[in-house]
Protein backbone atom coordinates (compact mmCIF):
# COMPACT_ATOMS: atom_id res chain seq x y z
CA UNK A 1 0.00 0.00 0.00
CA UNK A 2 3.09 2.43 0.86
CA UNK A 3 4.97 1.30 -1.86
CA UNK A 4 1.22 1.75 -4.58
CA UNK A 5 1.25 5.59 -2.62
CA UNK A 6 5.04 6.41 -3.08
CA UNK A 7 4.57 5.41 -7.00
CA UNK A 8 1.47 7.71 -7.04
CA UNK A 9 2.97 10.45 -5.68
CA UNK A 10 6.48 10.08 -7.90
CA UNK A 11 4.29 10.20 -11.00
CA UNK A 12 2.71 13.61 -9.51
CA UNK A 13 6.05 14.75 -9.00
CA UNK A 14 7.22 14.04 -12.12
CA UNK A 15 4.02 15.87 -14.07
CA UNK A 16 4.62 18.93 -11.30
CA UNK A 17 7.85 19.24 -12.39
CA UNK A 18 7.69 19.27 -16.03
CA UNK A 19 4.64 22.22 -15.65
CA UNK A 20 7.59 23.72 -13.97
CA UNK A 21 10.11 23.22 -16.29
CA UNK A 22 7.82 24.18 -18.89
CA UNK A 23 6.43 27.55 -17.12
CA UNK A 24 10.17 28.75 -16.66
CA UNK A 25 10.80 28.10 -20.44
CA UNK A 26 7.75 30.32 -21.17
CA UNK A 27 9.28 33.21 -19.51
CA UNK A 28 12.53 33.01 -21.22
CA UNK A 29 12.87 36.04 -23.10
CA UNK A 30 12.17 35.31 -26.60
CA UNK A 31 15.50 37.25 -28.57
CA UNK A 32 13.95 39.01 -31.64
CA UNK A 33 17.33 38.39 -33.53
CA UNK A 34 16.83 34.76 -33.31
CA UNK A 35 16.22 33.35 -36.54
CA UNK A 36 13.94 30.11 -36.60
CA UNK A 37 15.17 26.66 -35.47
CA UNK A 38 15.59 26.18 -39.38
CA UNK A 39 17.97 28.69 -40.21
CA UNK A 40 20.18 28.38 -37.45
CA UNK A 41 23.37 26.41 -38.17
CA UNK A 42 24.14 23.01 -36.99
CA UNK A 43 25.04 22.72 -33.33
CA UNK A 44 27.33 19.73 -33.90
CA UNK A 45 31.10 20.66 -32.88
CA UNK A 46 30.28 24.23 -33.72
CA UNK A 47 30.30 26.88 -30.94
CA UNK A 48 27.06 28.96 -30.91
CA UNK A 49 27.58 31.58 -33.90
CA UNK A 50 28.04 35.19 -32.51
CA UNK A 51 25.22 37.57 -33.32
CA UNK A 52 26.62 39.77 -36.16
CA UNK A 53 25.72 43.24 -34.77
CA UNK A 54 28.22 46.15 -35.61
CA UNK A 55 27.26 48.41 -32.77
CA UNK A 56 27.88 52.51 -33.29
CA UNK A 57 29.14 52.71 -30.00
CA UNK A 58 31.82 50.56 -29.84
CA UNK A 59 33.16 52.07 -33.45
CA UNK A 60 32.83 55.82 -32.23
CA UNK A 61 35.13 54.47 -29.28
CA UNK A 62 37.27 53.12 -31.86
CA UNK A 63 37.19 55.86 -33.97
CA UNK A 64 38.44 58.39 -31.12
CA UNK A 65 41.29 55.80 -30.63
CA UNK A 66 42.65 56.21 -34.37
CA UNK A 67 41.67 59.54 -35.03
CA UNK A 68 44.07 60.24 -31.95
CA UNK A 69 47.01 58.52 -33.30
CA UNK A 70 46.27 59.58 -37.22
CA UNK A 71 46.61 63.48 -35.46
CA UNK A 72 49.66 62.47 -33.83
CA UNK A 73 52.79 63.64 -35.79
CA UNK A 74 54.88 61.18 -33.35
CA UNK A 75 54.28 58.42 -30.59
CA UNK A 76 56.08 56.46 -29.16
CA UNK A 77 54.58 53.84 -26.37
CA UNK A 78 55.97 50.02 -25.19
CA UNK A 79 54.09 46.91 -26.08
CA UNK A 80 54.96 43.81 -23.34
CA UNK A 81 53.42 41.24 -26.05
CA UNK A 82 52.66 37.55 -26.25
CA UNK A 83 51.52 35.51 -28.22
CA UNK A 84 51.09 31.37 -28.40
CA UNK A 85 52.17 28.82 -30.96
CA UNK A 86 50.98 25.57 -31.12
CA UNK A 87 53.34 22.81 -31.01
CA UNK A 88 53.12 19.66 -33.51
CA UNK A 89 52.52 17.54 -30.68
CA UNK A 90 49.52 19.48 -29.84
CA UNK A 91 51.13 21.48 -27.08
CA UNK A 92 50.36 25.50 -26.49
CA UNK A 93 53.11 27.00 -25.64
CA UNK A 94 53.76 31.05 -25.35
CA UNK A 95 56.29 33.75 -26.62
CA UNK A 96 56.45 36.71 -26.10
CA UNK A 97 59.00 40.71 -26.51
CA UNK A 98 58.89 43.70 -25.51
CA UNK A 99 58.57 46.05 -28.00
CA UNK A 100 59.50 49.98 -27.82
CA UNK A 101 57.73 51.92 -31.05
CA UNK A 102 58.71 55.20 -31.87
CA UNK A 103 57.07 56.76 -34.70
CA UNK A 104 57.50 60.07 -36.72
CA UNK A 105 55.20 61.11 -39.48
CA UNK A 106 54.86 60.71 -42.39
CA UNK A 107 57.79 58.28 -43.04
CA UNK A 108 60.20 57.57 -39.90
CA UNK A 109 59.92 54.42 -37.49
CA UNK A 110 62.07 52.82 -35.14
CA UNK A 111 61.07 49.73 -33.13
CA UNK A 112 63.03 48.15 -30.49
CA UNK A 113 62.35 44.15 -29.71
CA UNK A 114 63.36 42.26 -27.02
CA UNK A 115 62.48 39.00 -27.41
CA UNK A 116 62.29 37.05 -23.84
CA UNK A 117 64.58 33.90 -25.39
CA UNK A 118 66.89 36.36 -27.34
CA UNK A 119 68.46 39.58 -27.34
CA UNK A 120 67.60 42.43 -28.68
CA UNK A 121 67.25 44.04 -32.39
CA UNK A 122 66.27 46.30 -34.06
CA UNK A 123 63.84 47.61 -37.09
CA UNK A 124 64.65 51.26 -38.33
CA UNK A 125 63.58 53.46 -41.05
CA UNK A 126 64.60 56.88 -41.66
CA UNK A 127 62.97 57.50 -44.93
CA UNK A 128 65.19 56.10 -47.08
CA UNK A 129 67.26 53.26 -45.22
CA UNK A 130 65.44 50.58 -43.55
CA UNK A 131 67.56 48.77 -41.07
CA UNK A 132 67.21 44.98 -39.66
CA UNK A 133 70.05 44.49 -36.85
CA UNK A 134 70.25 41.89 -34.66
CA UNK A 135 72.47 43.37 -31.32
CA UNK A 136 73.24 39.64 -30.10
CA UNK A 137 74.39 38.56 -33.26
CA UNK A 138 76.43 41.72 -34.03
CA UNK A 139 74.73 41.56 -37.78
CA UNK A 140 72.50 43.72 -39.64
CA UNK A 141 70.62 44.21 -42.82
CA UNK A 142 69.57 47.18 -44.95
CA UNK A 143 67.78 47.91 -47.93
CA UNK A 144 67.86 51.51 -49.40
CA UNK A 145 63.73 52.45 -49.71
CA UNK A 146 61.36 55.55 -50.33
CA UNK A 147 58.04 55.49 -49.29
CA UNK A 148 55.81 56.49 -46.28
CA UNK A 149 55.18 54.45 -43.48
CA UNK A 150 52.37 52.09 -44.84
CA UNK A 151 54.91 51.62 -47.43
CA UNK A 152 57.47 50.15 -45.13
CA UNK A 153 55.35 48.60 -43.28
CA UNK A 154 54.08 46.72 -46.42
CA UNK A 155 57.66 46.18 -47.56
CA UNK A 156 58.62 44.52 -44.35
CA UNK A 157 56.14 42.82 -44.05
CA UNK A 158 55.37 41.73 -47.82
CA UNK A 159 58.85 41.77 -49.02
CA UNK A 160 60.93 40.89 -45.91
CA UNK A 161 58.37 38.79 -44.23
CA UNK A 162 58.95 40.06 -40.90
CA UNK A 163 56.14 40.67 -38.83
CA UNK A 164 55.60 44.05 -37.12
CA UNK A 165 52.96 43.20 -34.56
CA UNK A 166 50.25 45.88 -33.85
CA UNK A 167 51.56 48.15 -37.20
CA UNK A 168 48.33 48.87 -37.76
CA UNK A 169 48.29 51.54 -34.89
CA UNK A 170 51.57 52.64 -36.73
CA UNK A 171 49.96 53.15 -40.29
CA UNK A 172 49.15 56.91 -41.58
CA UNK A 173 45.12 55.77 -41.47
CA UNK A 174 44.98 53.56 -38.55
CA UNK A 175 41.10 54.15 -38.89
CA UNK A 176 41.45 52.02 -42.40
CA UNK A 177 42.86 49.15 -40.82
CA UNK A 178 40.78 49.04 -37.60
CA UNK A 179 37.72 50.46 -38.58
CA UNK A 180 36.16 47.93 -41.21
CA UNK A 181 35.64 44.84 -41.35
CA UNK A 182 34.39 43.90 -38.73
CA UNK A 183 31.37 41.70 -38.51
CA UNK A 184 30.87 42.04 -35.30
CA UNK A 185 31.34 44.94 -32.31
CA UNK A 186 30.16 46.04 -29.39
CA UNK A 187 31.20 47.32 -26.30
CA UNK A 188 31.53 44.75 -23.61
CA UNK A 189 31.90 47.60 -20.64
CA UNK A 190 34.04 49.82 -18.65
CA UNK A 191 36.94 48.43 -17.03
CA UNK A 192 39.54 49.71 -14.91
CA UNK A 193 43.26 48.53 -16.54
CA UNK A 194 46.04 49.31 -14.03
CA UNK A 195 44.39 52.39 -12.47
CA UNK A 196 43.68 53.57 -16.35
CA UNK A 197 39.57 53.75 -16.93
CA UNK A 198 38.83 51.85 -20.29
CA UNK A 199 36.27 50.84 -22.54
CA UNK A 200 36.25 47.23 -23.31
CA UNK A 201 36.04 46.08 -26.94
CA UNK A 202 35.05 43.02 -28.77
CA UNK A 203 35.62 42.80 -32.74
CA UNK A 204 35.10 39.92 -34.69
CA UNK A 205 36.24 39.80 -38.18
CA UNK A 206 36.27 36.67 -41.33
CA UNK A 207 39.96 35.52 -39.01
CA UNK A 208 39.89 36.92 -35.47
CA UNK A 209 38.15 37.99 -32.64
CA UNK A 210 39.80 40.62 -31.45
CA UNK A 211 39.47 42.89 -27.86
CA UNK A 212 40.28 46.28 -26.92
CA UNK A 213 40.58 48.52 -23.87
CA UNK A 214 41.14 52.14 -24.50
CA UNK A 215 41.40 54.89 -22.20
CA UNK A 216 38.78 57.05 -21.94
CA UNK A 217 39.12 60.86 -21.60
CA UNK A 218 41.15 63.01 -23.89
CA UNK A 219 43.67 60.60 -24.67
CA UNK A 220 42.31 57.63 -25.76
CA UNK A 221 45.02 55.55 -26.58
CA UNK A 222 44.74 51.46 -26.18
CA UNK A 223 45.84 50.10 -23.49
CA UNK A 224 45.34 46.28 -24.14
CA UNK A 225 45.33 44.12 -26.72
CA UNK A 226 44.06 40.71 -27.64
CA UNK A 227 43.92 38.27 -30.58
CA UNK A 228 42.49 35.34 -31.38
CA UNK A 229 43.40 33.98 -34.33
CA UNK A 230 40.36 31.50 -34.63
CA UNK A 231 41.03 29.91 -38.27
CA UNK A 232 44.30 28.51 -37.27
CA UNK A 233 44.73 25.65 -35.24
CA UNK A 234 44.35 26.17 -31.75
CA UNK A 235 43.16 29.58 -32.32
CA UNK A 236 46.18 30.52 -30.88
CA UNK A 237 46.35 33.98 -28.79
CA UNK A 238 48.08 37.05 -29.13
CA UNK A 239 48.20 39.78 -25.88
CA UNK A 240 49.85 42.99 -25.86
CA UNK A 241 49.77 45.59 -23.07
CA UNK A 242 50.82 48.88 -24.15
CA UNK A 243 52.08 51.11 -21.76
CA UNK A 244 54.21 54.51 -21.43
CA UNK A 245 52.34 56.08 -24.43
CA UNK A 246 53.91 59.96 -24.70
CA UNK A 247 52.05 61.86 -27.83
CA UNK A 248 54.17 64.10 -29.58
CA UNK A 249 57.05 62.22 -28.55
CA UNK A 250 60.44 63.80 -28.90
CA UNK A 251 61.74 62.31 -32.33
CA UNK A 252 64.39 63.47 -33.72
CA UNK A 253 65.62 62.53 -36.90
CA UNK A 254 68.47 61.58 -34.93
CA UNK A 255 66.73 58.66 -33.26
CA UNK A 256 66.12 57.22 -36.76
CA UNK A 257 69.26 57.55 -38.13
CA UNK A 258 71.43 54.09 -38.10
CA UNK A 259 74.99 53.60 -36.67
CA UNK A 260 76.43 50.16 -36.58
CA UNK A 261 77.84 48.74 -33.60
CA UNK A 262 81.39 48.31 -33.72
CA UNK A 263 82.17 44.75 -35.56
CA UNK A 264 78.63 44.42 -36.47
CA UNK A 265 78.65 42.60 -39.81
CA UNK A 266 76.31 43.67 -42.49
CA UNK A 267 74.47 40.49 -43.77
CA UNK A 268 71.65 40.24 -47.05
CA UNK A 269 68.19 39.39 -46.31
CA UNK A 270 66.92 36.01 -46.64
CA UNK A 271 63.41 36.17 -48.45
CA UNK A 272 60.16 33.43 -49.10
CA UNK A 273 61.37 32.02 -52.91
CA UNK A 274 58.39 33.78 -54.14
CA UNK A 275 57.31 37.03 -54.24
CA UNK A 276 54.60 37.23 -51.59
CA UNK A 277 52.19 39.48 -53.56
CA UNK A 278 51.86 37.44 -56.40
CA UNK A 279 50.64 34.40 -55.13
CA UNK A 280 48.55 36.28 -52.76
CA UNK A 281 46.44 37.29 -55.86
CA UNK B 1 -0.82 13.02 6.88
CA UNK B 2 1.37 11.39 4.57
CA UNK B 3 -0.25 13.12 1.54
CA UNK B 4 0.54 16.40 3.47
CA UNK B 5 4.39 15.72 3.72
CA UNK B 6 4.35 14.96 0.19
CA UNK B 7 2.61 17.93 -1.10
CA UNK B 8 5.34 19.61 1.44
CA UNK B 9 7.70 18.30 -0.50
CA UNK B 10 6.56 18.76 -3.95
CA UNK B 11 6.00 22.68 -3.10
CA UNK B 12 9.63 22.69 -1.83
CA UNK B 13 10.85 20.78 -4.80
CA UNK B 14 9.31 23.14 -6.93
CA UNK B 15 10.25 26.47 -5.20
CA UNK B 16 14.05 25.29 -5.61
CA UNK B 17 13.62 25.29 -9.59
CA UNK B 18 11.77 28.10 -9.80
CA UNK B 19 15.33 29.78 -7.71
CA UNK B 20 17.80 27.97 -9.95
CA UNK B 21 15.63 29.75 -13.47
CA UNK B 22 16.06 32.86 -11.39
CA UNK B 23 19.15 32.30 -10.45
CA UNK B 24 20.27 32.32 -14.32
CA UNK B 25 18.10 34.48 -15.41
CA UNK B 26 19.99 37.12 -13.28
CA UNK B 27 23.09 36.85 -14.64
CA UNK B 28 22.06 37.09 -18.26
CA UNK B 29 21.62 40.77 -18.37
CA UNK B 30 24.51 42.26 -19.80
CA UNK B 31 27.90 43.20 -17.89
CA UNK B 32 28.58 46.45 -19.50
CA UNK B 33 26.80 48.84 -21.58
CA UNK B 34 25.99 48.10 -25.29
CA UNK B 35 26.13 44.30 -25.12
CA UNK B 36 22.64 44.04 -26.16
CA UNK B 37 22.18 41.88 -23.42
CA UNK B 38 24.55 39.49 -23.58
CA UNK B 39 26.09 37.58 -20.68
CA UNK B 40 29.67 36.58 -20.10
CA UNK B 41 31.17 33.89 -18.80
CA UNK B 42 34.69 34.97 -17.06
CA UNK B 43 35.12 31.56 -16.45
CA UNK B 44 36.60 28.45 -18.81
CA UNK B 45 40.31 26.99 -18.68
CA UNK B 46 42.11 29.50 -19.53
CA UNK B 47 40.70 31.40 -16.45
CA UNK B 48 42.27 29.22 -13.95
CA UNK B 49 45.43 30.03 -14.63
CA UNK B 50 47.06 27.29 -13.32
CA UNK B 51 50.90 25.91 -13.35
CA UNK B 52 48.80 22.44 -13.12
CA UNK B 53 49.80 19.76 -15.88
CA UNK B 54 53.52 20.23 -16.83
CA UNK B 55 55.66 17.71 -18.67
CA UNK B 56 58.61 17.87 -20.83
CA UNK B 57 60.03 20.49 -22.35
CA UNK B 58 60.52 19.98 -25.74
CA UNK B 59 61.22 21.61 -29.50
CA UNK B 60 59.24 24.89 -29.46
CA UNK B 61 57.80 26.36 -32.39
CA UNK B 62 57.47 30.30 -32.37
CA UNK B 63 55.97 31.07 -35.27
CA UNK B 64 52.23 31.18 -36.57
CA UNK B 65 49.28 33.84 -36.77
CA UNK B 66 49.51 34.87 -33.75
CA UNK B 67 53.03 35.77 -33.78
CA UNK B 68 52.09 38.78 -36.13
CA UNK B 69 49.87 40.10 -33.69
CA UNK B 70 47.48 41.41 -37.20
CA UNK B 71 44.14 41.95 -37.38
CA UNK B 72 43.62 40.30 -40.45
CA UNK B 73 45.92 37.48 -41.81
CA UNK B 74 48.56 38.78 -43.24
CA UNK B 75 49.05 35.92 -46.04
CA UNK B 76 45.51 37.44 -47.73
CA UNK B 77 48.30 40.22 -48.47
CA UNK B 78 51.81 38.73 -48.91
CA UNK B 79 51.42 35.08 -48.32
CA UNK B 80 51.25 32.58 -50.88
CA UNK B 81 48.99 30.79 -49.15
CA UNK B 82 47.68 30.80 -45.90
CA UNK B 83 44.53 28.64 -45.46
CA UNK B 84 44.56 26.64 -42.36
CA UNK B 85 43.83 23.47 -44.90
CA UNK B 86 47.81 23.83 -46.18
CA UNK B 87 48.86 24.28 -42.57
CA UNK B 88 49.79 21.03 -41.56
CA UNK B 89 51.51 19.89 -44.75
CA UNK B 90 54.74 21.32 -43.39
CA UNK B 91 54.41 21.60 -39.75
CA UNK B 92 57.09 19.06 -38.93
CA UNK B 93 59.54 20.57 -42.04
CA UNK B 94 63.00 21.36 -41.40
CA UNK B 95 61.94 24.33 -39.48
CA UNK B 96 63.31 27.16 -40.97
CA UNK B 97 62.84 31.07 -40.94
CA UNK B 98 60.57 31.95 -37.96
CA UNK B 99 60.25 28.41 -36.17
CA UNK B 100 62.90 28.22 -34.06
CA UNK B 101 62.62 24.62 -32.80
CA UNK B 102 65.11 23.72 -31.16
CA UNK B 103 64.53 20.02 -30.79
CA UNK B 104 66.90 17.34 -31.74
CA UNK B 105 64.62 15.76 -33.98
CA UNK B 106 63.87 19.04 -35.32
CA UNK B 107 67.47 19.96 -36.06
CA UNK B 108 68.26 16.48 -37.66
CA UNK B 109 65.51 16.81 -40.42
CA UNK B 110 66.94 20.75 -41.30
CA UNK B 111 70.13 19.31 -41.11
CA UNK B 112 69.12 16.05 -43.52
CA UNK B 113 67.40 18.51 -45.65
CA UNK B 114 70.47 20.81 -45.90
CA UNK B 115 72.79 18.41 -46.27
CA UNK B 116 70.04 16.34 -49.68
CA UNK B 117 70.48 19.73 -51.13
CA UNK B 118 74.13 19.58 -51.09
CA UNK B 119 75.48 17.49 -53.97
CA UNK B 120 72.80 18.37 -57.07
CA UNK B 121 69.08 19.08 -58.12
CA UNK B 122 67.94 15.51 -58.14
CA UNK B 123 69.32 14.67 -54.82
CA UNK B 124 67.83 17.74 -53.32
CA UNK B 125 64.57 17.78 -55.20
CA UNK B 126 64.37 13.44 -54.24
CA UNK B 127 65.02 14.59 -50.65
CA UNK B 128 62.15 16.89 -50.73
CA UNK B 129 59.75 15.57 -52.19
CA UNK B 130 60.82 12.17 -49.47
CA UNK B 131 60.89 14.89 -46.95
CA UNK B 132 57.44 16.44 -47.66
CA UNK B 133 55.45 13.17 -48.41
CA UNK B 134 57.07 11.87 -45.19
CA UNK B 135 55.88 14.81 -43.10
CA UNK B 136 52.49 14.91 -44.71
CA UNK B 137 51.90 11.65 -43.61
CA UNK B 138 53.32 12.16 -40.32
CA UNK B 139 51.26 15.52 -39.61
CA UNK B 140 48.33 13.62 -41.02
CA UNK B 141 48.44 10.84 -38.74
CA UNK B 142 49.05 13.45 -35.94
CA UNK B 143 46.70 15.07 -36.39
CA UNK B 144 44.01 12.22 -36.10
CA UNK B 145 45.92 10.70 -33.22
CA UNK B 146 44.89 13.96 -31.45
CA UNK B 147 41.56 13.69 -32.06
CA UNK B 148 41.68 10.06 -30.26
CA UNK B 149 43.41 11.82 -27.54
CA UNK B 150 46.59 11.79 -25.49
CA UNK B 151 47.73 8.34 -24.85
CA UNK B 152 47.23 7.15 -28.92
CA UNK B 153 49.09 10.52 -29.40
CA UNK B 154 52.03 9.92 -27.09
CA UNK B 155 52.47 6.58 -28.71
CA UNK B 156 52.66 8.50 -32.15
CA UNK B 157 54.92 10.44 -31.10
CA UNK B 158 57.07 8.01 -30.04
CA UNK B 159 56.61 5.85 -33.43
CA UNK B 160 57.78 9.25 -35.13
CA UNK B 161 60.90 9.64 -33.15
CA UNK B 162 62.02 6.44 -33.87
CA UNK B 163 61.20 6.75 -37.37
CA UNK B 164 62.60 10.29 -37.87
CA UNK B 165 65.79 9.14 -35.55
CA UNK B 166 66.01 6.25 -38.42
CA UNK B 167 65.49 8.30 -41.58
CA UNK B 168 68.34 10.94 -40.19
CA UNK B 169 70.71 7.79 -39.75
CA UNK B 170 69.99 6.75 -42.97
CA UNK B 171 69.84 10.25 -44.86
CA UNK B 172 73.37 11.46 -43.12
CA UNK B 173 75.07 8.43 -44.30
CA UNK B 174 73.96 9.26 -47.80
CA UNK B 175 74.61 12.64 -48.17
CA UNK B 176 77.80 12.03 -46.44
CA UNK B 177 79.00 11.05 -49.32
CA UNK B 178 77.31 13.53 -51.91
CA UNK B 179 78.98 16.47 -50.05
CA UNK B 180 82.12 15.13 -51.21
CA UNK B 181 81.38 16.73 -54.73
CA UNK B 182 79.29 19.36 -53.00
CA UNK B 183 82.17 22.08 -53.84
CA UNK B 184 82.45 21.29 -57.39
CA UNK B 185 79.22 21.17 -58.26
CA UNK B 186 77.58 23.46 -56.29
CA UNK B 187 77.73 26.67 -57.58
CA UNK B 188 75.75 25.70 -60.99
CA UNK B 189 73.19 23.59 -58.69
CA UNK B 190 72.86 25.92 -56.73
CA UNK B 191 71.28 28.36 -60.02
CA UNK B 192 69.34 25.38 -60.98
CA UNK B 193 68.14 25.15 -57.73
CA UNK B 194 67.48 28.81 -57.35
CA UNK B 195 65.10 29.04 -60.76
CA UNK B 196 63.37 26.03 -59.63
CA UNK B 197 62.36 27.07 -56.12
CA UNK B 198 61.60 30.27 -57.76
CA UNK B 199 59.02 28.70 -59.57
CA UNK B 200 57.80 25.97 -57.52
CA UNK B 201 57.51 28.20 -54.11
CA UNK B 202 59.90 26.23 -52.60
CA UNK B 203 59.75 22.71 -51.50
CA UNK B 204 57.64 22.32 -48.31
CA UNK B 205 57.21 25.94 -47.84
CA UNK B 206 53.99 27.65 -46.39
CA UNK B 207 52.98 30.86 -45.26
CA UNK B 208 51.18 31.30 -41.40
CA UNK B 209 49.62 34.13 -40.84
CA UNK B 210 51.92 36.52 -42.92
CA UNK B 211 55.04 34.33 -41.06
CA UNK B 212 57.23 32.17 -43.94
CA UNK B 213 57.68 28.86 -42.52
CA UNK B 214 60.78 26.09 -43.78
CA UNK B 215 61.53 26.08 -47.16
CA UNK B 216 63.77 27.19 -48.65
CA UNK B 217 64.71 31.12 -49.13
CA UNK B 218 66.24 33.75 -50.97
CA UNK B 219 69.13 35.47 -49.99
CA UNK B 220 68.60 38.59 -52.03
CA UNK B 221 71.14 41.60 -52.31
CA UNK B 222 69.08 44.82 -52.52
CA UNK B 223 71.29 46.83 -55.00
CA UNK B 224 67.92 47.53 -56.30
CA UNK B 225 63.89 46.90 -55.65
CA UNK B 226 61.67 48.13 -57.83
CA UNK B 227 57.88 48.72 -55.78
CA UNK B 228 55.81 45.80 -57.43
CA UNK B 229 58.62 44.04 -58.80
CA UNK B 230 60.68 41.41 -57.64
CA UNK B 231 63.83 42.78 -58.72
CA UNK B 232 66.00 41.74 -56.55
CA UNK B 233 67.55 38.34 -56.67
CA UNK B 234 70.63 36.71 -56.30
CA UNK B 235 73.10 37.71 -54.25
CA UNK B 236 75.31 35.00 -55.82
CA UNK B 237 74.97 32.60 -52.89
CA UNK B 238 72.11 30.70 -52.89
CA UNK B 239 69.69 29.23 -50.89
CA UNK B 240 69.31 26.71 -49.00
CA UNK B 241 66.75 26.21 -45.83
CA UNK B 242 67.78 28.24 -42.98
CA UNK B 243 68.27 27.70 -39.34
CA UNK B 244 68.07 29.48 -36.44
CA UNK B 245 71.04 30.72 -34.85
CA UNK B 246 70.64 28.31 -32.07
CA UNK B 247 69.90 25.29 -33.86
CA UNK B 248 73.16 25.79 -35.54
CA UNK B 249 74.96 26.18 -32.76
CA UNK B 250 73.35 22.65 -31.53
CA UNK B 251 74.35 21.35 -35.25
CA UNK B 252 77.53 22.55 -35.48
CA UNK B 253 78.70 21.74 -31.90
CA UNK B 254 76.80 18.31 -31.84
CA UNK B 255 79.31 17.62 -35.20
CA UNK B 256 81.72 17.63 -33.62
CA UNK B 257 83.17 19.70 -36.21
CA UNK B 258 85.86 22.64 -35.89
CA UNK B 259 84.27 25.75 -37.16
CA UNK B 260 86.55 28.33 -38.96
CA UNK B 261 85.36 31.82 -40.06
CA UNK B 262 86.54 33.45 -43.48
CA UNK B 263 86.01 36.62 -44.66
CA UNK B 264 85.27 36.88 -49.06
CA UNK B 265 84.21 39.00 -50.87
CA UNK B 266 83.09 41.14 -47.42
CA UNK B 267 80.87 37.69 -46.47
CA UNK B 268 81.65 35.90 -43.51
CA UNK B 269 81.75 32.16 -44.21
CA UNK B 270 81.43 29.98 -41.64
CA UNK B 271 83.04 26.63 -41.99
CA UNK B 272 81.84 23.18 -40.28
CA UNK B 273 83.53 20.82 -42.75
CA UNK B 274 82.45 19.75 -45.55
CA UNK B 275 79.19 22.31 -44.82
CA UNK B 276 79.47 26.24 -45.35
CA UNK B 277 77.21 28.99 -44.15
CA UNK B 278 76.50 32.54 -44.20
CA UNK B 279 74.36 34.38 -42.07
CA UNK B 280 71.42 35.95 -43.24
CA UNK B 281 68.49 38.22 -41.99
CA UNK B 282 65.30 36.61 -41.91
CA UNK B 283 61.61 37.33 -40.28
CA UNK B 284 63.97 40.20 -38.42
CA UNK B 285 66.08 37.78 -37.24
CA UNK B 286 69.58 36.21 -37.59
CA UNK B 287 69.83 32.87 -39.22
CA UNK B 288 71.92 30.34 -41.14
CA UNK B 289 71.76 28.98 -44.53
CA UNK B 290 73.85 26.34 -45.92
CA UNK B 291 76.01 27.70 -49.43
CA UNK B 292 78.34 26.53 -52.07
CA UNK B 293 82.05 27.11 -50.80
CA UNK B 294 83.15 30.04 -51.48
CA UNK B 295 85.64 30.75 -53.95
CA UNK B 296 88.68 30.23 -53.59
CA UNK B 297 87.32 27.08 -51.36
Amino acid sequence: MIVSAFRVHAWWLGVACLAVLACGGGQEPEDPQTPPAEEQAPPAAQQPAAAEVVDEEALAVLRHMTELLRGQQSFSFTADMSHEALQETGERLEFGATRRYLVKRPNRVRVETTPRDAGPRLFQFDGKLLTLLDVEQKAYAQVEREGDLDATIDFLQDALATPLPLAELLRSEPGKALEEGWTTAYRVGVEQLGGVTTDHLFLRNADVDAQLWIAQGDAPTPQLVTITYRNDDGAPRFRAELTDWKLAAPAPDSAFAFQAPAGAERIQFAVPPKPAATEAQ
Amino acid sequence: MRRSLLARALALQCTLLLVVFSASGAFAGPRGGGGGGRSFSAGGSASRGSFSGGGSRQAASRSGASASGGYTRQANRGGASASSAQRPTTQQAGQASRQQSASTNQANRQQAAQSGTASNQANRQQASQTNQAARQETSQTNQANRQQGAKDMQETRDTNRDENREDWQSHADESREDRQDYAKEGREDWQEHSEDMWEEGGGGAYWAGGVYVGGPVHVVHYGYYNDNEWAAVAAGFVIGTAITAATYQSATTKSGCTLTEVNVNGTDYFRCPPTWYIRVMQGGEVNYVVVAAPPGF
